[in-house]
């Protein structure tokens, strides 16, 4: 994979160490090499979503690629974070991929009516995974026109400076 | 709960242990001398020699128990029946003379209270009745609540055991990648074995998943042209029964039923996949026949093979979830959750599901009758 955007970081939302764990192996198995925030607890999600004084130099720096997004997370509401993803004027132009164990048709209609860019399921088999996680990356990192990051005027206008 | 003047509460639960040994035709007894039933009441007859008891459900020994007292009654005679007939002698003959005495004789009788009147017993029947449907709307909703709840617990159980196992699952493969060189045949299958122990495990919870979902989804209910529903189903299973080489035969075009389409294709398929699986004639003899009659109003459908059956006593086992009846690795290694889903299914439809077989090796026949739909 040639990478475009080497210095745009991949967020990603998940509490499970060992669910990420092998996410992130999945993704750098398929090449990329782009910086990872991470979002364990409801207080990162917070200070991801509200607070964006606490955000570290990797994520104030660069406009995220993608939102990978898990769906059960202790303490929050995943409606109400992905509600807080789309409705925001910044973050509503970074594609959110919800990768999740749930298979309730009901929640991943619901996810699409949201705004969500795909639904990933974690299966029990890792090649299937990471084979997912490598068409993912090869479609959002090499395919697609991926909008610009909002301008500095932007951000100051939205209050986001 | 004791109020009032009444036997102590070990006497009335000996008492009540007795009532529910007694097969009462009915709920409501009453008796002005407890003791001449129930012998042990002797002992307490000054409280208790009468007794009204309503026993609120059968099978239940819930009741509600109206003491009355021993009441000494005073029975009077006309003369003392313990005097013995006077026979005077006149004459050198023997002959019965009048009583001298005529003095009212007075006899104490013990162990007796006042009698229960009609109107006593009738109000006991009413309140027991009264008290029988609230126990019974509450057992309702008990049981309701019950079943929701178990079915929340095997949700979240299946779903939250998934975490972990697919930690042990991804964590073993990503050990066995980086540690491939180092690794003898033997612990490579170690690590294999673990992988394929997962699998099974991920398997079992899918299932469990699936059967507690059975009784927590929202069922779609509507007319279904179960013949739609079965060609289509049929077509799914294509490759299997060529394969097998299986026949499948359905004389008669089958009706259109009230239920929910996709619940229904999901037994229909159980009901083919086990009728396919669970045959070991050669191939090109294996049939499945699919029928319907009307039997007692209702219309029963049936899936019958001609494959290894079922012996009697196995005859509903076979619908307990996880429960297999032959080793795991023969007939496709099944997890044994499919006929345990699909009665519960069906028994959300209103209907039954059933097996009948003539014993192994006779083939066997899955019955199934669905609700009637809501008459408007």
């Amino acid at each position: 994979m040639t990478n475009p955007r080497p210095q745009r970081p991949f967020v990603i939302i998940e509490d499970s160490d060992e669910d990420f764990e092998v996410l992130v192996w999945a993704l750098r198995q398929a090449g990329v090499s782009n910086p990872i925030h991470r979002c364990a607890t409801a207080a990162q999600i917070a200070a991801l979503l509200v607070d964006r004084s606490e955000w570290p130099e990797m994520l104030a720096a660069a406009y995220p690629v993608l939102v990978l997004m898990d769906l059960n997370l202790p303490g929050t509401d995943w409606r109400e974070t992905l509600a807080h993803l789309r409705g925001d004027r910044w973050w509503q132009i970074v594609p959110t991929i919800i990768v999740s164990t749930s298979q309730q048709q009901n929640d991943v209609a619901r996810c699409y009516r949201m705004g969500v860019a795909g639904c990933l399921h974690k299966p029990l088999n890792l090649d299937a995974f990471a084979n997912s996680i490598q068409t993912v990356v090869a479609y959002w990192m090499n395919t697609v026109v991926l909008p610009a990051p909002p301008d500095r005027a932007e951000r100051d206008r939205d209050g986001l400076g | 709960m004791l109020r009032g003047k009444t036997p102590t509460e070990a006497e009335v639960r000996r008492l009540v242990a007795w009532l529910d040994r007694e097969e009462a035709a009915s709920p409501i007894l009453a008796t002005d001398r407890l003791a001449e039933l129930y012998p042990p009441a002797a002992a307490f007859q000054d409280t208790a020699s009468g007794l009204l008891a309503a026993r609120i459900m059968h099978s239940r020994p819930d009741c509600v128990l109206w003491f009355r007292p021993e009441l000494v009654q005073t029975v009077n005679w006309a003369g003392d029946p313990r005097k013995p007939v006077q026979v005077d002698v006149v004459d050198g003959q023997a002959r019965l003379t009048p009583r001298v005495s005529f003095d009212l004789w007075e006899q104490t009788v013990h162990g007796r209270s006042a009698p229960w009147l009609d109107c006593e017993c009738q109000a006991a029947a009413a309140l027991r009745q009264g008290i029988a449907e609230a126990a019974l709307v509450r057992l309702n909703d008990d049981l309701r609540r019950c079943s929701t709840e178990l079915d929340t617990f095997a949700y979240a159980a299946s779903h939250d055991l998934k975490e972990p196992l697919r930690g042990i699952h991804n964590y073993t493969h990503l050990l066995r990648r980086s540690a491939a060189a180092k690794l003898t045949d033997e612990e490579h299958g170690r690590l294999e074995t673990i992988i394929r122990l997962t699998r099974r495990m991920d398997d079992l919870t899918d299932a469990l998943l699936q059967y507690s979902r059975v009784g927590r989804t929202d069922l779609k209910l509507e007319r279904v042209a179960l013949n739609d529903v079965l060609e289509q189903t049929l077509q799914t299973l294509q490759p299997g029964l060529a394969e097998t080489g299986t026949v499948i035969s359905v004389p008669e075009k089958l009706p259109d039923v009230f239920g929910d389409r996709v619940r229904l294709a999901e037994v229909l398929r159980t009901l083919l996949i086990n009728a396919i699986t669970y045959n070991d004639c050669p191939a090109e003899e294996r049939r499945v026949d699919i029928t319907c009659h009307r039997k007692g109003g209702r219309q029963l459908f049936t899936v019958r093979d001609n494959g290894i059956g079922i012996a009697a006593k196995d005859l509903e086992s076979v619908f307990q979830i996880f429960h297999r009846l032959h080793a795991r690795a023969e007939y496709g290694g099944g997890i044994g959750a499919g006929l345990a889903i699909a009665r519960r299914t069906v028994e959300r439809l209103g209907g039954r599901l059933w097996a009948e077989s003539a014993g192994a090796g006779y083939g066997s026949t899955f019955v199934f009758s669905l609700g009637n739909p809501p008459t408007a």
